[in-house]
C-alpha cells in the first residue's frame, strides 16, 4: 500500500457536493486538496474511492485513468513541445481545430511547459530553466507524456522527475487566478504567467496530481467527450506521497 | 476604401496582416500566440481605431495570454474592436477578463456539435444581439448530415459571461 502524508490529509479533507469550477477552485485555495462535484454527491463512485483512500492511506486509481492501452512519448527538449502535441492529436485521431483538439492541445502545452520550465531547480533552489530559452533536458530529467482514448473521452498525463509540486503552490495559484481581478490575475514576474494549472482545471473533467517531493509530479487528466459533457461533473485530487506501485 | 494588405511574419508560428482604411486599421491575426509572439510592431496602430480579427488564431498559451494582455492595455477606450472570436478566444475572455482590455467585442463564433455524426461547426453571432436578449439557438441544422440535432457545445450564459 502506498503512503500518504497523514497531516496533509487531516489539514485538507475531501469536499463532495455540486459545485461550479470557480466554487471548487475556491475550496481548493482554502485548503481542500480533494474536490468532487457530482449530482450523486457522496454516492458518486469516484468520490467514494477518494474518501476510502484518504481513510486508508493509499493513492487510488480512478476508473478514468488510462489502462494498458496508454501510449507514451518522452519529451527531451522545449522545442519538441508543439511537434509532440501534434503527434499526440494525430495518434488520437483528433483534429486540432475541434473543440476536443483545442482542449487537449492547450492542456498538454500548459502541463509540458510547467514541467520543462518549473519542475527543475539548480543547487541554490532556483528554477533551472528560463521560459525564453531553448531547454535541452538532461537524461535524468526526462518528461513522459501519456495518452489514450476510449468511447467516453480522452486521457492524458505528464510526468516529470523534478522537485514535486506542493499543494501550497496549487492553493496560491488558484487563489490568484480565481479571486484576483484585472491584471493581478496574471503573474508579472519574468517567468510563467501562472495561469497553466488554472487553464487545465477549467478544461478537464477530472484532474489528479500525484506529487513526490524531490522525485517529481505526475499530472493525469481526463476529458469527457463534448457531447456527453456535464459541466457540474468533475473532480480534482492532489496526493502527496509515493506513486502507485 | 481600403489599401493593400501588409503581411508581417513575427515568427514561424504567428503572423498578422493589416488592411488600412479611411476609418482605421483591420488586423487579421494568424497562428499561435505564445511567449515568442511580439506585438510591438502593432503598437503604432494605437493612435487610430483598430479592429482585431481572431478568426485564424489557432492556439493561445498562458504566456501568450500575458503577452496579449500587456499589449492590448496600451490601447485607449473606444479605439479597439474584436471580431470573429473563435471559442478558444472566448474562453480566454471568460477566464482572464483583462484579455479584452478596453475593447468592444463585436462578434464571436458559437460552437455546435452534432449528436448524430459528431460534426462540429461554429456559428457567428453578434454580441449586441445577445445583449439585446435575442436568443442564441440551442440547436441548429448540421451542415454535414442535415440532422436538426446539432447542439451548442456548452452553456449560453457561461459562454457569454464576458459580455456582462
Amino acid at each position: 500500500m502506498n503512503t500518504l502524508n497523514k497531516k496533509a490529509i487531516a489539514d485538507s479533507p475531501a469536499k463532495v457536493g455540486l459545485f461550479s469550477k470557480r466554487e471548487a477552485a475556491l475550496l481548493i485555495s482554502s485548503g481542500y486538496s480533494h474536490v468532487h462535484s457530482s449530482l450523486l454527491g457522496l454516492r458518486d463512485s469516484l468520490a467514494n474511492l477518494t474518501l476510502s483512500a484518504l481513510a486508508s492511506d493509499f493513492i487510488p486509481s480512478y476508473t478514468w485513468e488510462a489502462n494498458s492501452n496508454q501510449q507514451q512519448i518522452a519529451v527531451h527538449s522545449s522545442k519538441e513541445r508543439k511537434k509532440v502535441i501534434d503527434q499526440v492529436l494525430s495518434e488520437l485521431k483528433i483534429k486540432s481545430s475541434s473543440s476536443m483538439g483545442d482542449k487537449i492541445w492547450t492542456s498538454l502545452e500548459e502541463l509540458l511547459t510547467n514541467s520543462i520550465f518549473h519542475a527543475y531547480q539548480d543547487a541554490s533552489g532556483k528554477e533551472k530553466y528560463h521560459r525564453r530559452e531553448t531547454v535541452e533536458l538532461l537524461p535524468e530529467e526526462k518528461i513522459l507524456l501519456g495518452f489514450s482514448r476510449d468511447s467516453k473521452g480522452i486521457y492524458v498525463s505528464v510526468q516529470d522527475s523534478g522537485v514535486g509540486l506542493t499543494f501550497s503552490n496549487v492553493q496560491s495559484n488558484f487563489k490568484r487566478c480565481y479571486e484576483s481581478q484585472g491584471l493581478s490575475q496574471i503573474e508579472t514576474k519574468d517567468g510563467g504567467a501562472g495561469l497553466g494549472l488554472y487553464v487545465v482545471f477549467e478544461l478537464a473533467t477530472h484532474v489528479k496530481i500525484t506529487s513526490r517531493p524531490n522525485s517529481g509530479t505526475l499530472t493525469q487528466c481526463w476529458f469527457s467527450n463534448s457531447s456527453n459533457f456535464d459541466p457540474d461533473y468533475f473532480s480534482f485530487n492532489f496526493f502527496t506521497g509515493a506513486t502507485k506501485s | 476604401m481600403s489599401t493593400a494588405k501588409a503581411i508581417n511574419l513575427i515568427n514561424e508560428n504567428f503572423q498578422f496582416e493589416i488592411t488600412e482604411s479611411g476609418t482605421g486599421n483591420h488586423v487579421n491575426l494568424i497562428g499561435i500566440i505564445d511567449e515568442d509572439t511580439d506585438f510591438s510592431a502593432l503598437l503604432k496602430l494605437k493612435t487610430s481605431p483598430v479592429v482585431f480579427n481572431f478568426k485564424n488564431i489557432t492556439s493561445i498559451n498562458s504566456c501568450g495570454i500575458r503577452t496579449w494582455v500587456n499589449f492590448v492595455k496600451e490601447f485607449p477606450e473606444g479605439s479597439v474592436t474584436f471580431i470573429e472570436c473563435p471559442p478558444l478566444v472566448v474562453r480566454q475572455m471568460n477566464m482572464v477578463p483583462s484579455f479584452m482590455g478596453k475593447a468592444k467585442v463585436e462578434s464571436v463564433f458559437v460552437p455546435y456539435v452534432c449528436d448524430s455524426c459528431e460534426h462540429e461547426q461554429n456559428k457567428l453571432v453578434l454580441v449586441s444581439e445577445y445583449k439585446k436578449g435575442i436568443s442564441i439557438p440551442e440547436t441548429i441544422q448540421c451542415e454535414k448530415c442535415q440532422s436538426e440535432e446539432m447542439e451548442m457545445d456548452g452553456n449560453v450564459k457561461q459562454y457569454f459571461s464576458f459580455a456582462k
